[in-house]
């Protein structure tokens, strides 16, 4: 069925088509140019139809699946490295650029590219600010929101604005990328980022421990935290949460990584060390197995550091014979449980109750998309969300893209 | 370009209600020392100055001048350098003088909650029985607010290695200009929805007036050193600062002095032992454990010999390193003794491009016959070209002006910025055409709109009042660099 005589004519047999991704089977345009990008916005525009930008769309169903969408915007084909001076530490490369690109050509020049994430071949650059994962770094390199200082982005309108620029440190005029960071697409279409690069350790080393349960291993994370705050790359627990291992990520000077392994091993006791390629090995299958949450229904739990046991404890209660596995970072206060089998709608239901009364925020991916837009209403609306839906419609007051993205109450009601 | 005074009797009473008589300033000698912040190149003194206790205070003052559409400005300590908390439109200062306490320390999840008025540095010191501090530490951190700070999103030494202070928010109760409370304090790692918080910081009295404000703690690092690089001239040091980073060492601050503000904080009671024959130094402090200290000490050594350091000291101990920082914290006061009144310009440059522009400041300085002292934030590329004039007279001013606008310029040309942590405030508003096309800032005044629909916040700041075009044309026939408020 054509979608519109402009857009067709845009696209030519440029077209795929987004599917399995928990919505509708809509078209996906990839265009090559920014003024493509404008073009597309503005056929939609003036068609009337809703439009969701995407990278390579691995990760759409981590906001909620939009009720309003009738074609995908994929800026995967605007790649490139737009500049990278390594004397200034700061990278601004085109949205659809992939992961691994951006973090073998920092590496070259001694630099880390945060965040972390999995799947870094298809990972786009425009997704993961979009996105804001947790990247497996986050405990020492910070939040994505943190390393943005500055986006081009398409506004519906066809205007390109931008904020924050390539400078590590700059306050002119109002930091609008703190909004897009994070935003899922719900604004515009990102087209450019500067991110603050971190430098590159020294030397990395893992420490891993079969844990008795996983309450073992908050308390070793608690002491841990304490002992080896300046070196400590991550903190995690995961696995089977009956029997789950413990992985203590060191980096930093040769130096402060071997006087960090004594102190762990004052706090553990025999550990198994891996250095080098083995440690390098690891952690690759580690930060790689976060992809299971894309087949898995998995519930992601945020909270402060001193709640997270219990909000651990209110997951247990809540689902005793389920087959689980877990990612847990009890120094950050945030975890991934994913189930073998879908929990059912009262059933999340009750979770999600628990995990508030507990103090904790949680969030679902990989669940019918019907039942976690009721889990999302039954939390409340979040502080501000008037403003948020002001924000939106400053950005997009015609509607443009897909909604609702963050919430139900954002978008044309 | 004040407006009528629109605060009638009816409606000062009813603000008396609220905060009571001691909450409420009136009359036009206490007023005038709410005419202007640290630039006293603007002033304004306000109809009225209200200070209330706490949120919901506030929110009753914002909602009875919302009614009465009178314009508002946020103050804190009045230590900006921008004209931020001048009240440009006239209208009621709120202030957040009352609102000075430390609500919670939460030492297992690093974070406090303050109301807006808590002095900066009395977070550190309440921190300290913790042994957790608060990273971002502006010079002017004894008076300065965290309000202020959270406004400003200011920085400070430290910032180079810790970051400004949106690095450090976690969360924030505003209070908008209708008297509408929102409660920004949120008990997880991400924001839901929209990151309201990361966008309200830097907004710079625009968007609402922040009450309480949690924010994020860090650990005392275990071994802390000072160092201090010797320079013949300031190129040389400039250039070792950009060595260092392009080397990514990791101190946790680098400054440079150069010899006019040695010789201006030696003469003072700031005086600190900075060696009045080096033509600049670089001062840095290296944090972590002791293993970290020592690396990164013997590299920076290195690289700064190697750039031409004629010596490179260590502080011996904690006196001699409180001394060292109260020298370079002091250094805009004790330029006080060079001259009456002192500019202190902000600017950013890519820090590859130190040396050169800070070439370039010295050359438009010298052209125009200033007297120009430079104590920077080195290591973020963060410029502060400090001029010294005397307000009284007139085409010195103007010269001074002109000065600053040169050099902004000239940052900007090189991919900088036009302000790195003081914001943008009255002083920097027109600037903001050299930095952003007009439809960046068409964005920015929507969402200013969606945050204050009334625009009765902050009026006339940040952001031009008129299309950057006639600016720019305005710009070419008169050389007018003064923002016509
Ligand atoms: C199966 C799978 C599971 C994964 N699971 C995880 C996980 O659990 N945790 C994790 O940290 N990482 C995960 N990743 C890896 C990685 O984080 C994502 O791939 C990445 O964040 C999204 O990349 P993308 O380019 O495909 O973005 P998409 O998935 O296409 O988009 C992500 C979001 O950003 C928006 N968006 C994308 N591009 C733009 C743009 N240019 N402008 C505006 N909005 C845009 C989209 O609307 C969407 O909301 C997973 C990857 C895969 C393949
Ligand atoms: C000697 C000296 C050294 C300095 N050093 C530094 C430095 O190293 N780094 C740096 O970044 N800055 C520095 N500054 C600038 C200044 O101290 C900072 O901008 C500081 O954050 C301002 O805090 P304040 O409480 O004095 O705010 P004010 O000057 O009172 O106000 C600043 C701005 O914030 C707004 N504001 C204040 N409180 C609130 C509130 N509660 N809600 C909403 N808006 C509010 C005001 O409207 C105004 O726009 C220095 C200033 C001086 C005089």
């Amino acid at each position: 069925m054509p979608l519109s005589t402009r857009i067709d004519e845009l696209l030519g047999d440029r077209v795929g088509r987004l599917s399995h991704w928990g919505g509708p089977n809509v078209p996906i345009a990839s265009p090559r140019s920014e003024s493509e990008v404008l073009a597309l916005l503005d056929a939609a525009r003036a068609d009337g139809l809703a439009v969701l930008p995407i990278g390579n769309g691995t990760k759409l169903d981590h906001a909620l699946i939009p009720t309003r969408v009738d074609l995908a915007l994929s800026t995967r084909r605007l790649t490139g490295i737009v500049a990278y001076e390594p004397a200034e530490g700061v990278l601004t490369a085109r949205a659809g650029t992939s992961l691994r690109v951006l973090r073998e050509t920092v590496a070259a020049h001694g630099h880390h590219f945060s965040p972390e994430v999995p799947h870094e071949d298809r990972a786009t650059l425009g997704g993961v600010v979009s996105a804001a994962p947790s990247g497996a770094d986050r405990l020492r390199h910070g939040p994505v929101r943190d390393r943005v200082l500055g986006v081009r982005l398409a506004r519906t309108d066809g205007r390109v604005v931008r904020s924050g620029g390539a400078l590590v440190k700059d306050v002119a005029g109002y930091d609008l990328q703190r909004l897009v960071v994070g935003a899922h697409g719900s604004l515009g279409v990102v087209l450019e980022v500067s991110i603050r690069l971190a430098s590159a350790a020294d030397e990395r080393v893992l420490v891993r421990r079969r844990l008795a349960s996983v309450d073992e291993g908050l308390e070793l994370a608690r002491a841990l935290a304490a002992a080896l705050h300046a070196s400590l790359r991550a903190l995690r627990i995961d696995g089977d949460p009956e029997r789950p291992w413990l992985t203590v990520d060191i980096e930093g000077r040769a130096a402060v990584v071997e006087r960090s392994l004594a102190r762990a091993h004052d706090v553990l006791g025999p550990v198994h060390v891996l250095r080098d390629a083995g440690a390098k090995r690891v952690a690759d299958e580690l930060r790689e197995s976060r992809r299971l949450g894309g087949r898995w229904p998995q519930l992601e739990i945020d909270a402060l550091p001193s709640r997270f046991g219990a909000a651990l404890a209110a997951v247990r209660n809540e689902v005793r014979d389920a087959k689980l596995s877990v990612e847990l970072h009890p120094a950050l206060g945030l975890g991934w449980v994913r189930f073998a089998h879908t929990p059912g709608r009262a059933g999340a239901h009750t979770l999600a109750r628990a995990l508030r009364a507990a103090g904790a925020t949680s969030r679902w991916c990989g669940l019918d998309a019907e039942v976690r837009r009721e889990l999302v209403e039954a939390a409340g609306p979040p502080a501000g969300l008037a403003l948020m839906e002001r924000l939106r419609r400053a950005f997009d007051p015609t509607d443009t893209l897909a909604t609702p993205r963050l919430h139900p109450e954002l978008g044309p009601s | 370009m004040a407006a009528p005074s629109a605060i009638d009797e009816t409606l000062l009473r009813a603000l008396e209600a609220v905060v009571g008589a001691r909450g409420i300033v009136s009359g036009h000698a206490r007023l005038s020392t709410y005419a202007a912040d640290g630039l006293p190149l603007f002033s304004q003194a306000p109809d009225l100055v209200v200070l209330p206790r706490d949120t919901d205070e506030t929110a009753r003052v914002m909602a009875l001048l919302h009614t009465a559409g009178v314009p508002i400005a946020a103050r804190g300590s009045g230590t900006g350098l921008t004209g931020g908390a001048t009240p440009a439109a006239g209208g009621v200062v709120v202030s957040t003088a009352r609102m000075r306490s430390i609500l919670e320390l939460a030492p297992a999840d690093r974070r406090a909650r303050v109301q807006a008025g808590v002095v900066n540095a009395d977070l550190t010191t309440a921190a300290a029985a913790h042994g957790l501090f608060y990273a971002p530490d502006p010079s002017s951190q004894q008076a300065c607010t965290i309000g202020g700070n959270v406004a400003n999103n200011s920085g400070g030494p430290h910032c180079f290695r810790h970051g400004n202070t949106t690095r450090h928010l976690l969360g924030v109760v505003v209070v908008l200009a209708d008297g509408e409370v929102l409660d920004l304090v949120r008990d997880s790692n991400d924001p839901v929805g929209l990151d309201l918080v990361g966008n309200f910081c830097g907004s710079e009295g625009t968007f609402g007036i922040v009450t309480e404000v949690v924010v994020k703690l860090v650990p005392v690092p275990e071994r802390v050193e000072t160092l201090l690089a010797l320079f013949t001239d300031l190129d040389a040091a400039c250039g070792a600062v950009s060595d260092l980073i392009a080397q990514r060492l990791e101190p946790s601050a680098i400054e440079v002095l150069d010899r006019l503000t040695i010789e201006a904080v030696e003469a003072s009671v700031y005086a600190a032992g900075y060696p009045v024959d080096a033509g600049a130094v670089v001062l840095c402090d290296v944090e972590g454990t002791d293993e970290e200290v020592e690396a990164i000490a013997t590299d920076l050594v290195r690289i700064a010999e190697r750039n031409g350091a004629f010596e490179v000291r260590r502080a011996a101990d904690a006196a001699e390193r409180k001394r060292l920082w109260a020298g370079r914290k002091g250094a805009f006061g004790a330029m006080g003794r060079v001259a009456p009144d002192l500019y202190v310009a902000d600017a950013v440059v890519p820090r590859t491009k130190l040396r050169e522009l800070v070439r370039l400041a010295t050359e438009i300085c010298r052209e125009l016959d200033l007297k120009l002292a430079n104590v920077f934030h080195a290591g973020d590329g963060n410029l502060h070209p400090n001029i010294s004039y005397d307000r009284r007279d007139p085409d010195e001013v103007r010269r001074v002006l002109l000065a600053g606008t040169r050099i902004l310029e000239a940052c900007v040309a090189a991919g900088g910025s036009i302000t790195g942590e003081h914001g943008v405030g009255l002083e920097k508003r027109d600037h903001m055409c050299a930095l952003f096309g007009e439809d960046d800032l068409d964005a920015m005044r929507d969402v200013r709109r969606a945050w204050d629909p009334s625009g009765r916040l902050n009026p006339d700041k940040l952001l031009p009042i008129r299309r950057c075009s006639e600016i720019h044309a305005d710009a070419v026939t008169t050389e007018r660099v003064v923002p016509s408020a």
